[in-house]
């Protein structure tokens, strides 16, 4: 049992709207609260009805009150925050969760997490461990929207290495030629999932749209190791 | 048109658990998915009863996959509302985060 399901809709609607109250830090009154969930709602609502709620809230550790005004507690913050991941997983959406516990709703969102920091921390930052931070907020920002799957597994990888490189001209290996190459043997989604990954961990790149090169056999060329 | 907030707690659940349930969702497999999220186990009645309604709003179909066994899906709509909310959840959930000179 989680303690989102124990709640009724209103009950979970006035939560969110103590959540958003604290997000942009106006003040969460019963009366500011009620509005906000009757504007949601398009609906007015009993007051009688909105004070036991929050009462209930209150009762089930799920929000306190200080001054007349309402605020989650820790159990209120989980059971959102629970909410909110069970949802993500069901929806598709690719959510990150730091150490801290926060839940961030993109790679751009957590980018922008990483550049707050950095800029504060930069003048403690050698210049190599900025480089290095400044690249994953870069990789961050190019991967929105990307949701990397299970891994290939190495052999499959060790394997398409090898088709590359023994396919590949000036112009690198036709992309297509690879794939078909390693699903047969394979089956073309773990062929693909293989290519993908070596592209995504930077064993491989594109030098035009339909092919591959490794990027260990240019390095006596201008621009090698690209 | 339904909106989100126009749902039970219960549908909003039930729209969860279809999105939640590979294979074909049918009435069994969606009370097992909630039996584990509440206190009490679902009674056969309400549940059935809330899928009969969100197939009126539109928000999920009922398809036959026997003589016995119906399997329900999401709509387009019964998606779109669940993303939405997943989304605004999500945003919700972005607690502000104290560094060091820098306050986001």
């Amino acid at each position: 049992m989680t303690a989102w399901h124990t709640c009724t809709a209103l009950q979970r609607d006035l939560l969110k709207a103590i959540a958003d109250h604290d997000h942009y830090d106006r003040e969460a009154t019963a009366d500011a609260l009620q509005i906000a969930v009757e504007t949601r709602r398009e609906a007015t609502l009993d007051d009688a009805h909105v004070t036991d709620a929050l009462d209930t809230l209150e009762a089930n550790d799920l929000v306190t009150t200080t001054d007349e005004t309402y605020a989650l507690t820790d159990r209120g913050h989980d059971a959102i925050t629970q909410a909110a991941r069970s949802l993500a997983i069901v929806t598709g959406h690719d959510l990150v969760a730091t150490d801290g516990g926060t839940t961030i709703p993109s790679h751009t969102a957590a980018a922008t997490r990483l550049d707050t920091v950095l800029q504060a921390a930069e003048p403690a930052l050698a210049d190599d461990e900025l480089a290095l931070l400044e690249a994953v907020s870069t990789y961050l920002r190019n991967t929105d929207g990307f949701v990397v799957q299970t891994h290939a597994e190495p052999a499959i990888r060790s394997h398409a290495l090898d088709v590359i490189a023994t396919s590949e001209d000036g112009h690198g290996a036709s992309a297509g030629d690879v794939l078909d190459t390693l699903a047969k043997e394979y089956g073309a989604k773990r062929a693909l999932t293989a290519l993908l990954d070596l592209l995504v961990q930077g064993d491989c790149y594109q030098p035009q749209p339909a092919t591959l090169r490794r990027v260990d056999t240019d390095t006596d060329e201008p621009g090698g190791d690209r | 048109m339904t909106t989100y907030h126009d749902l039970t707690g219960f549908q909003r659940d039930l729209l969860e658990a279809i999105a939640a349930v590979d294979d074909d969702p049918y009435g069994l497999a969606l009370k097992e998915y909630l039996d584990e999220r509440y206190a009490e186990p679902i009674n056969h009645s309400r549940l059935y009863q809330n899928l009969d309604q969100l197939v009126e709003q539109a928000l999920i179909n009922r398809d036959e996959l026997d003589a016995r066994t119906n399997a329900y899906t999401l709509t387009d709509a019964g998606r779109q509302l669940l993303q939405h909310h997943a989304e605004t959840l999500a945003q919700l959930c972005e607690r502000p985060c104290l560094t060091r000179g820098a306050q986001q």
